[in-house]
């Protein structure tokens, strides 16, 4: 039986329609369209129009992408054109973070 | 003297006979690659012929050989009736010996004649290069000369047709010379065996061979008497339907306490009878048909004689038969007189009789008649026997034949049932597997919404519940893939998605996948990479490929007990990829290697209850291997461990899935699974993006109305939910801007409305949702909808 698959669980927290929003929701779907095999629900939120949803999940900066599910929480903040950082952050990239170990 | 050829045998032509054979002769020598020589061609004076001829022509090429010699006949002493015309005494021969001796002959006198001595070497080479397989085209040529030789012998006897002669007249003893000649017999001899090499087809083999013997034997009629014969065979269907007999007119002696074996009688009476006949003339009355049984019956022994190859010649029936006067009284019907009986003995079967009858007068049968009617017979047998043999090769062929279509007609409706039956098969797992997806993900979507309900407390004891329904649910959910996606694969149905992409950390991710699991069990997971920079981007279907390595890694895991190894090895040889997992297993034992890529093959009873599964993982695996056109093979020991090595060769990448992962950003093909939700209302949009991603649907969910435009293009989503009552604008005014919209014009929609009234499903349609569905969420109603939504999607 093939393992069983994990569901990501991501929000996206941008600040209005900015150009650096935009350009992080299009880089971030790069990420996933490439990198990202499995199922996941992105939940895109600008703090403008929902502050109290940043202020819950205590988020300063925009844009900042945030991995919910599956554990542990892990927080991006930039504009994600750093796609290592994103993919680490997102764990698609452990592995080289395992290399020494293995 | 030489004594090479037989100076009692001979012919007497006359001399326009004599010149036409010579044409003949010349005419044929005339041949490209034929030789002629005559005594014309010879210098020497006098002539060096043997037994003094005079005149000689002989023929030598690759089909034929002949020599004739020719010196005028003397009138005194001489039999013939003298006449004005010359005549010759001819002797004419085929024989190969023969011919050399008389070469050789030749040879001897010419010592000189270096022009003609080469003429006679060309011919002695000519002649030992002569093979038997000419003998067809010989005995045809002998037939045509013989035919020369008869027609003037006719003309002879019609000349001198005087009343005067006796008994013998001159056309007798002109047919007696003819007769006694050796060669002429067998020449008619080599001509039956020549008919009989060349056709298959017995009925003109007889006919034909009844008809010349008769002409030759110059007797009254000649006829084949055939013994059992089968009614429906060829050779009994060609005559008249039933046997004639003379039965009623013989009748006297038939017993009437003997009527119980009448039908018997009647049955065998008429498998035996005449069934080809040559008479001299029309004035002889015809026996075709006639069937003699009921006297033959009476002499079994005279069968059992025949078989053993007896001959008879009676001379005069009246004098032979006196004794048996229904068998007289037969013959006189049939008016016989005098006759010649040779048996046809056919794969060791009586299978008839050569009988040649004299109808007014008794005959002295000579002896050589009678072998000559015995040899006659021996070929015909064979013939026959080779015709019986044919004629069962050929039966058999043709039930061959029959059982040959027979056998296709069966295959061909097996198949055809075979279609069907994996028609409805493949028709019934579609059905079913949606029928079963669709409660599973109800069951999978809320338990997990449940577990991740950000309000109210749930015991440690209901977290747990939930946990094993959430747990089972994907179990289930999976297995049922598994078996879904075996029959698709199975009708043909996948078709692999090429794309390059990274080995290494292809196989880094499918390891990790199991790290958890694996630090659970105890076991020590291990990449071993033998990948060289270069090499690590390989073609083939990445989304495939994880399947496999991941359903090798998870039997790995499950069947690797506390403290053992798993170990992953991936190197790239030429042009191929190997996988290989090895573990510390429990091992498979050699006699079950074979059952292990086999579908639904549990290994073990007990191993069943051990371990969980369907049965389907290495059945998938060997089946998505074959996709690439790999190969799978295991080496396992009884509790040491199992290694799995997989080979698979690079894909040749098709243009448009053949982009690779640079940091250029490429417009991407709208994947064909994802789901942008707009809605603001947290609880609804949980539930949504929680069924959506149990059901395999990538969810991007936007809490803001304002910016869905932007975001659709950004992110070409398949399908869009839209919740009519945003807190931030009109939903129908966001359907129809997306609509004008080119990038997103065609994208479906599903509008989420308070309530599935007319109205608001009327102002959805027309604001160009595809479709409407009412809150609360019923999950199926969702999936349902969903569902069709793609599948409309995938049909554009």
């Amino acid at each position: 039986m093939s393992s069983s698959k994990e569901t990501y669980i991501l929000k996206l927290y941008v600040a209005g329609n900015t150009p650096n929003s935009l350009r992080a929701l299009k880089t971030l779907n790069n990420i996933l369209e490439r990198e990202f095999q499995g199922v996941y629900a992105l939940k895109v939120i600008d703090v403008l129009k929902n502050p109290q949803l940043a202020e819950e999940d205590k988020i300063l900066a925009t844009p900042t992408l945030a991995k919910i599910l599956p554990p542990p929480v892990r927080k991006i903040i930039g504009d994600l054109s750093d796609r290592e950082k994103v993919l680490i952050g997102l764990d698609l990239l452990y592995d080289e973070l395992h290399e020494d170990e293995i | 003297m030489p004594d090479f050829l037989d100076s009692t045998s001979y012919w007497v032509l006359p001399l326009t006979t004599f010149v036409e054979l010579r044409q003949l002769l010349a005419q044929k020598g005339a041949n490209t690659h034929a030789l002629l020589l005559t005594e014309s061609g010879l210098a020497t004076d006098p002539l060096l012929l043997p037994d003094n001829f005079t005149q000689f022509t002989l023929l030598t090429s690759p089909e034929v050989n002949v020599l004739i010699l020719a010196k005028a006949m003397l009138a005194k002493g001489d039999s013939l009736p003298s006449s004005s015309e010359e005549t010759f005494q001819v002797n004419l021969t085929l024989d190969w010996a023969t011919i050399a001796e008389f070469l050789k002959h030749l040879k001897g006198g010419l010592k000189d004649d270096s022009a003609t001595l080469a003429i006679l070497k060309s011919m002695q080479r000519m002649l030992r290069s002569y093979t038997t397989s000419m003998h067809s085209i010989q005995g045809d040529f002998a037939q045509k000369l013989l035919s020369v030789m008869a027609s003037a012998t006719q003309r002879k006897s019609s000349q001198l047709d005087s009343p005067d002669v006796s008994n013998s007249s001159a056309a007798t003893q002109l047919q007696q010379w003819g007769r006694e000649r050796p060669l002429e017999q067998s020449l008619l001899l080599s001509q039956v065996i020549t008919k009989i090499r060349q056709s298959l087809d017995l009925p003109i083999i007889l006919e034909t061979t009844v008809a010349q013997v008769r002409q030759f034997l110059q007797s009254d009629r000649l006829v084949i008497y055939q013994f059992d014969i089968d009614p429906i065979s060829p050779i009994a269907s060609t005559g008249e339907p039933a046997a004639r007999n003379l039965q009623a007119s013989i009748h006297a002696p038939t017993n009437e306490t003997q009527e119980e074996t009448a039908t018997e009688v009647e049955q065998a009476r008429h498998r035996n009878y005449i069934t080809y006949e040559s008479r001299i003339s029309d004035d002889i009355s015809s026996v075709l048909q006639f069937s003699e049984d009921y006297c033959f019956d009476k002499l079994p022994q005279c069968k059992a004689q025949y078989l053993r190859g007896k001959t008879v010649a009676i001379d005069d029936v009246a004098v032979a038969y006196r004794n048996s006067p229904c068998l007289l009284n037969f013959l006189k019907q049939a008016e016989v007189r005098a006759k010649l009986v040779a048996p046809i003995v056919a794969q060791e079967k009586l299978w008839g009789l050569l009988i040649a009858h004299q109808c007014s007068q008794p005959r002295h049968w000579q002896a050589w008649e009678l072998e000559f009617l015995k040899h006659i017979a021996a070929h015909l047998a064979v013939a026959i026997d080779q015709s019986q043999l044919y004629g069962q090769l050929q039966h058999q062929k043709q039930a061959l034949e029959e059982y040959v279509i027979g056998r296709t007609q069966e295959l061909h409706d097996a198949l055809l049932a075979a279609q069907s039956a994996s028609r409805v098969k493949s028709e019934f797992l579609a059905t079913m597997s949606h029928e079963l997806r669709t409660p599973l993900t109800c069951i999978i979507g809320m338990s997990a919404t449940l577990l991740r309900w950000s309000f109210g407390e749930l015991s440690l004891r209901q977290k747990n519940y939930l946990n094993t329904i959430h747990e089972s649910g994907e179990r289930l959910l999976e297995v049922i893939n598994d078996i879904l996606e075996v029959s698709k694969i199975e009708s043909g149905r996948v078709v692999l998605e090429i794309s390059e992409f990274s080995l290494s950390r292809l196989a880094r991710r499918s390891l990790e996948t199991f790290r958890d699991q694996a630090n659970q069990s105890g076991i020590e997971l291990k990449l071993d990479l033998k990948v060289p920079l270069n090499k690590d981007r390989f073609p083939a279907d990445p989304r495939r490929v994880t399947q496999i390595l991941q359903n090798l890694l998870s039997n790995a895991v499950k069947f690797t007990p506390a403290g053992g190894k798993v170990n992953l090895r991936v190197r790239v040889e030429q042009r191929v990829a190997v996988l290989q997992v090895e573990d510390t297993g429990i091992g498979i034992p050699e006699s079950q290697h074979n059952l292990l890529f086999q579908k639904f093959q549990q290994l073990e009873a007990t191993r069943h209850r051990q371990y969980q599964g369907t049965g389907l993982g290495l059945a998938l695996t060997k089946q998505l291997v074959d996709l690439h056109g790999g190969s799978i093979s295991v080496t396992s020991k009884m509790g040491v461990g199992s290694v799995f090595t997989v080979r698979l060769p690079a894909q040749r990448l098709t243009s448009e899935s053949g982009y690779s992962a640079d940091e250029e950003i490429i417009p991407l093909e709208p994947s064909l699974r994802r789901i942008l939700l707009v809605e603001d209302h947290e609880q609804t949009a949980s539930i949504i993006c929680e069924l959506l991603t149990a059901a395999d649907y990538q969810v991007i969910w936007i809490i803001d109305g304002s910016s869905v435009l932007e975001q659709a293009e950004l992110l070409q989503p398949v399908a869009i939910i839209i919740d009519m009552a945003l807190s931030g604008g009109e939903g129908s005014d966001i359907i129809q801007s997306l609509r004008r919209y080119v990038a997103t014009a065609e994208v479906k929609i599903l509008s989420l409305i308070a309530e599935n009234t007319p109205q608001d499903q009327t102002i959805c349609r027309e604001a160009g949702a595809d479709d409407t569905l009412s809150k609360p969420i019923v999950p199926e109603h969702l999936l349902h909808k969903i569902s069709a939504l793609m599948s409309a999607s995938a049909l554009e």
